[in-house]
């Protein structure tokens, strides 16, 4: 696996095959990444909502649900804030945020990104919940889940880098016959539990 | 029932609902003084011993009022409309209906951000209260579905107007007496008279010429404006010219999606029994008028860039085709340019007009929005250095409207690609302590 330096970087953000838009600073682009900042809408889960996460209700609501439950509890689950630069978003111990990156992405075919949390603020307990892969050819906001594993709430403000992106060369085409789930999304979206294909191992 | 028991028993309920608004979490910043403002407005009564049942009457008649300001406190949450656009609003307001008081010192009103489910509005405190009203409010209302339509949102323009002209001092009465002395010194906007006459003129539309018929079988005689609808005319006419020099050709494009009407029909509609708006097309034709009396009709971008070219000329096309006659036009070209520089001297005092963006960013933001990149200009040197421009809204907007025009199935994606530049927009100004 190759990982594109910063001149790499550079280069390809230049070229405009590559974009990671706005690159505020110059030390956004690091030695083998670019950091990533924090945008305004945060979804929580809420807790009164919602029992637990389970692929066989999933199922069931996909195959004979009715379209206004189905949409009902995709959009009950979580709740929607908007925090404006400068404002303050508590996230508490144990809790998990999703979160828009401030910069609009596109992948070229060749390329593909693995976001990570920056270790600044690992250190404080701060994780992108697992390395999250952005596919070759994606376009959009990058969902960040942002947990928070420390003893201590942890105050974060839109704009702040929080994350960053290492770009892997691809080889072989990239292109597959179904699209990914989330097309160019502007905001943090649900993802689905059960896709088409999980439907013959779940009860 | 003892009066007085009523009006204490009022107080502490409005007190309540104050109270209650604390559990909803709202925004964006300035809420705080709005909830300030209530609560010291209902100490104010409670601190003022009524002294005869008119008082008590009066301050109940205020409580009433205050009941509806607070209970907008609750609406004004973050998600429903573009916060970047209402902070650009707020800017604006404060600066245009900022009033100076008898002591000369400006006092600021208080700018309140709302979505609810109807139209654009923006409401102005005409009155302040009897009692212990020290800030006048200001609300601003976005509509509910229209959360990310910031190319329409452009319209405000004409709405802020509408709060200008009701309040009363700086900004307000330049508009009032500069701009209106220079539309009504001549011509049909002379009188409520003149007006009757071109209204009823064997020179108007056929349509114009049946509705007067059917109001004269139903009433028994021809209409006459009144005073009143006669200034509502005005009134719609300055802030329609206000928000074409507030926003630019982003107003007009708006102003016609939003105003224009569907059937043919009733491009030319009066509501004779409350006449408050001219006819769709008496006032497009002042704004086309307008644009090209300013040169807006001419492309910002050379042939050179093609593809750019032709969709900004697409545009203008677009805003500029429609022709509805001479009987539409209702000011001479002297009295319409006369107009705008008088808007424009009393929108420069806060360098507020609007300025086309040069052709370089211009053929920039079309080709990002092309390209589905929202239209900000940002970019990096050669040692990653951040290349970072200061756009005005007005500007992204008018890139929207340009892509728009060539992508008329793509609306509402332009307007999100938009809505997403405004707020890059504000975090590259934040960064390069812009304000913005």
């Amino acid at each position: 696996m190759t990982i594109l330096g910063r001149s790499k970087l550079i280069q390809r953000l230049r070229k405009g095959d590559l974009v990671i838009s706005p690159i505020l600073s110059s030390d956004q682009i690091g030695a083998a990444s670019i950091d990533l900042r924090m945008g305004n809408v945060f979804l929580m889960v809420r807790a009164r909502g919602s029992s637990h996460v389970d692929p066989v209700a999933a199922k069931a609501a996909l195959i004979k649900g009715k379209q206004h439950d189905i949409e009902a509890d995709k959009r009950q689950k979580h709740e929607r804030y908007e925090v404006p630069f400068k404002s303050k978003f508590l996230l508490h111990p144990g809790s998990l945020a999703l979160v828009p990156s401030l910069e609009w992405m596109r992948l070229p075919r060749d390329l593909l990104g693995t976001v990570t949390a920056r270790s600044t603020w690992a250190r404080e307990g701060l994780s992108i919940a697992t390395a999250t892969l952005i596919e070759p050819g994606y376009e959009g906001i990058v969902t960040l889940e942002l947990a928070n594993l420390g003893q201590i709430p942890i105050a974060l403000y839109p704009g702040l880098s929080i994350a960053q992106i290492a770009l892997a060369k691809v080889t072989g085409d990239t292109r597959r016959p179904n699209e990914g789930q989330f097309r160019r999304p502007f905001e943090p979206e649900q993802g689905k539990i059960v896709g088409a294909s999980d439907l013959p191992i779940v009860p | 029932m003892v009066p007085l028991h009523r009006l204490r028993e009022e107080i502490a309920n409005v007190e309540r609902a104050l109270h209650e608004t604390l559990r909803f979490e709202y925004g964006p910043e300035g809420t705080e003084d709005y909830h300030e403002e209530c609560a010291g407005r209902i100490q104010e009564i409670k601190n003022t011993y009524p002294l005869d049942e008119e008082e008590i009457a009066a301050q109940l008649d205020d409580l009433e009022l205050l009941a509806t300001w607070i209970s907008l406190i609750e609406r004004a949450h973050l998600g429903e409309f573009s916060w970047p656009f209402a902070y650009e609003l707020r800017r604006i307001s404060e600066l245009v209906l900022t009033e100076r008081n008898l002591n000369k010192s400006p006092t600021k009103p208080l700018i309140h951000i709302v979505a609810e489910g109807d139209g654009y509005k923006a409401v102005f405190e005409s009155q302040v209260p009897s009692f212990g009203g020290r800030r006048r409010f200001v609300i601003i209302v976005f509509p509910r579905a229209l959360k990310h339509h910031v190319l329409l949102h452009a319209i405000f323009g004409h709405e802020l107007c509408h709060a200008v002209l009701f309040s009363s001092m700086g900004t307000p009465s330049i508009l009032k007496t500069n701009v209106l002395e220079a539309i009504t010194s001549s011509g049909p906007l002379q009188s409520a008279s003149a007006l009757t006459t071109w209204l009823t003129s064997s020179r108007a539309p056929k349509l114009v010429q049946n509705t007067l018929n059917r109001y004269k079988k139903k009433s028994g005689g021809g209409y006459h404006f009144d005073q009143d609808h006669y200034e509502k005319w005005l009134d719609e006419l300055v802030c329609d010219l206000f928000g074409l020099l507030l926003f630019g050709p982003s107003f007009l494009a708006a102003h016609k999606w939003l105003l224009r009407p569907p059937s043919d029909a009733r491009l030319y509609q009066i509501n004779l029994t409350y006449p408050t708006h001219p006819p769709y097309a008496v006032r497009h034709t002042m704004l086309a008028q307008a644009m090209r009396l300013i040169g807006w009709d001419q492309p910002i971008i050379s042939k050179r860039a093609r593809n750019s070219h032709k969709a900004e000329t697409r545009l203008i096309t677009e805003l500029t085709k429609d022709n509805f006659g001479p009987w539409a036009q209702l000011l001479s070209p002297s009295k319409l340019r006369e107009a705008i520089k008088r808007i424009n001297a009393a929108l420069e005092e806060h360098k507020l007009n609007y300025s086309p963006p040069s052709q370089k960013t211009l053929d920039c933001l079309i080709k990002r929005l092309a390209e589905k990149l929202p239209p900000i200009e940002a970019s990096i040197d050669t040692k990653g250095r951040p290349r970072l421009t200061h756009l005005h809204i007005a500007q992204i907007l008018y890139a929207g409207w340009v892509h728009w025009a060539s992508n008329p199935n793509e609306f509402f994606m332009t307007n999100r690609f938009c809505d997403q530049a405004l707020l890059q927009q504000r975090a590259i100004d934040q960064f390069t302590n812009r304000p913005s």
